[in-house]
């Protein structure tokens, strides 16, 4: 598994734990339903934030900010503190609002990008994204799938 | 710098901004007439040989990060997102090839927008457009698309059932295509796009595509009694480095969603002494919003090995038949783009166990996309605080009936055709329409017949922008058409 992290302080790993637990959640046996951290989703919203413009790294760090600024005002706790109901009720907010709508979808989008784009960290063999939802078929199944424009994936191959 | 050289004041005789339905097919053009031409593109230069299925790869090379509207801020809920391509082809090297001609009513329209008449003073009309159409048939290979795949089938059952038969959808695709992606760029040189069709034969014949580079700003120049006229281009190339290039003749083919950002930065409000025309400009903008409804079958159809919208309905299209149009079968090509798609009963997009548990389900769904005929009152414009690019779209009651009307059919087709369940989208737009208006009324468009600025000599304008008002068609044929034309025109004036 890759661990190495390149743009996200500790506090705000957390806060992206929660939110991979929210929206794309493991299973009870993460061998057979894996979810956005089984795969090592973190290190893909990492590596993909890191080379945003200085622009977008400040919009998404102000929506974790707006995450936990309604965690609180409802629960009195950041995100990561929730749980899964309580973070669900923070996120459905954030969509109802409309000055945080756009904000709650990039949020989801990046942690779905860290799953259904079949992404996984270096060295994790397990179930992935595709094989889980059974996608495949012409020039999918042998698609060559080169990572390495993410940091975690930089000097590795793992064109199948 | 040779002698030669130096006597030639200008670059080009003509700079293309975008290579899209808008840039392409005037860009190819004006290279054969033997004008020299460069074609400057914000996105990538990628061909056959690296399109391939690996999703995400394709969307963050070859789209724009969606772009939402904010619709909230004109006190309105839903919104918008609106996906274009950026890259060299533009949105015809992603999207699905639907060519058809604009229906006749979509002229009375026109005229009825901006009262625009075609050079003997008559309103615009099929004949004015009929010659460019017929080019770009040619040149792009429209064909009817008649192989079909299994989830337009079951569709068709029951849309037949209901007494609304689709019908094969005509395509800039040749035979080459082997059903195995669209929406990722075209794998087999199958999908004949501008950037096929037009900008690789451009390149031959001379053009140069300035690729990964982002223009900046317009250049004008006036001199005391004379109107202000187009001077060049600067512009960010794919090293960040600022160039300038001149030319006599811009033609702005970046988009409706991005054309007004650029005028406004390259000072056209003063430039034109705040003119009419200007005052114009992000206006009248118009996005044919869609959805997709989602039909989920028993039997395993893996529809995303397909061309997407094979087949459409049209009965509903015209504005005063329910103003709908209707086309199949569309799954987004991957379980990415379908889980970012999908939402809810309410209306909320989906996501943990009950997402991962359609998604599991992802090879049995197919998909009927919706555009609808909505209206030219939205607006691009620049918010006065933040400079942050803005997008209002209203999407209204009459829009909703409209939304509605086609859900309903839908779901009604699907459970006549066995699907088990259904499931909606969120709205989206491909056809951004309308930010700078063709006509003859300054006070009501930017740009004139021939797609020159009313205010800027040798400013053009060709693309989505221009059309008058939405179209009930998928409008990249009818841009490439308008791009003809105001090639034609540009070939008939002398060299600068």
């Amino acid at each position: 598994m890759g661990n190495e992290y390149y743009f996200l302080s500790e506090k705000e790993r957390h806060f992206f734990e929660a939110l991979c637990e929210a929206i794309v959640p493991e299973g009870e046996d993460s061998a057979k339903d894996p979810g956005a951290l089984t795969v090592g989703g973190l290190s893909y919203i990492d590596s993909s934030l890191c080379d945003m413009t200085p622009e977008r790294q400040k919009y998404f760090r102000q929506s974790i900010y707006s995450v936990d600024v309604l965690s609180n005002s409802f629960f009195s706790k950041n995100f990561y503190d929730l749980d899964p109901i309580q973070r669900n009720q923070v996120l459905k907010e954030l969509y109802l609002n409309p000055k945080t709508r756009e904000q709650m979808f990039d949020l989801r989008s990046i942690v779905l990008e860290a799953f259904y784009s079949d992404f996984h960290v270096p060295n994790y063999t397990g179930m992935t994204a595709w094989q889980y939802v059974d996608f495949g078929g012409k020039r999918i199944s042998d698609v060559k799938k080169d990572w390495t424009f993410l940091r975690i994936w930089k000097g590795q191959d793992d064109r199948e | 710098m040779t002698e030669s050289d130096s006597a030639v004041p200008y670059d080009y005789d003509a700079i293309v901004i975008g290579s899209g339905a808008g840039g392409g097919p005037a860009a190819f053009e004006l290279t054969k007439a033997g004008r020299r031409v460069a074609v400057i593109e914000a996105g990538g230069f990628y061909t056959t040989n690296d399109f391939s299925r690996f999703e995400l790869l394709a969307l963050r090379n070859l789209w724009w990060t969606p772009r939402w509207t904010s619709n909230y801020e004109i006190g309105l809920k839903d919104e918008i997102a609106l996906g274009m391509g950026r890259c060299v082809g533009g949105s015809t090297t992603i999207f699905t090839a639907v060519a058809h001609r604009m229906p006749d009513w979509n002229y009375k329209e026109w005229f009825e927008s901006t009262g625009i008449r075609n050079e003997e003073g008559l309103p615009f009309s099929r004949e004015d457009l009929e010659p460019y159409y017929d080019q770009v048939e040619k040149d792009t290979s429209v064909r009817q698309y008649t192989e079909w795949d299994e989830g337009l089938k079951k569709i068709n059952q029951g849309f037949t059932k209901l007494g609304h038969p689709f019908h094969s959808v005509n395509a800039y695709i040749n035979k080459n295509c082997d059903q195995s992606g669209c929406l990722f760029g075209c794998p087999t040189e199958a999908k004949r796009g501008t950037l096929v069709s037009y900008i690789v034969p451009a390149v031959l014949l001379g053009a140069e595509v300035i690729h990964n580079s982002t223009v900046t700003k317009i250049l004008f120049s006036s001199a005391s009694g004379e109107k202000t006229k187009a001077e060049g281009v600067e512009y960010i190339n794919d090293m960040g480095e600022a160039k300038r290039l001149r030319s006599r003749t811009i033609i702005l083919a970046a988009g409706a969603l991005n054309d007004p950002f650029l005028l406004w930065d390259s000072g056209i409000d003063e430039a034109s002494g705040s003119s009419p025309s200007s005052k114009q400009i992000g206006r009248n903008f118009g996005v044919n919003t869609a959805t997709i409804v989602f039909g989920r079958f028993d039997d395993v159809l893996n529809n995303w090995v397909l061309h997407p919208l094979s087949g459409q309905m049209e009965d509903f299209a015209q504005k005063e038949k329910g103003g709908f149009l209707l086309e199949a079968s569309e799954v987004m090509e991957g379980p990415l783009s379908f889980a970012e798609f999908i939402v809810d009963e309410e209306g909320l997009p989906l996501w943990g166990e009950r997402q991962k548990e359609i998604l599991r389900a992802y090879k049995h769904y197919a998909g009927v996309f919706v555009n609808i005929h909505d209206e030219n009152d939205g607006r691009v414009l620049r918010d006065r605080e933040t400079l942050q690019q803005k997008f209002h779209k209203p999407i209204t009651n009459k829009d909703k009936e409209r939304i509605s009307k086609a859900r309903e059919l839908c779901r009604e087709a699907f459970n006549e055709a066995g699907a088990k369940s259904t499931l909606d989208s969120i709205y989206a737009s491909h056809h951004v329409q309308g930010t700078c208006r063709m006509g003859q009324d300054p006070s009501k468009s930017v740009v004139d017949l021939n797609c020159e600025s009313h205010d800027i000599s040798g400013l053009y304008v060709v693309d989505g922008s221009i059309l008058p008002s939405v179209i009930d068609a998928n409008p990249s044929l009818t841009i490439m058409a308008l791009s003809l034309r105001a090639a034609k025109h540009l070939k008939s004036l002398p060299r600068a």
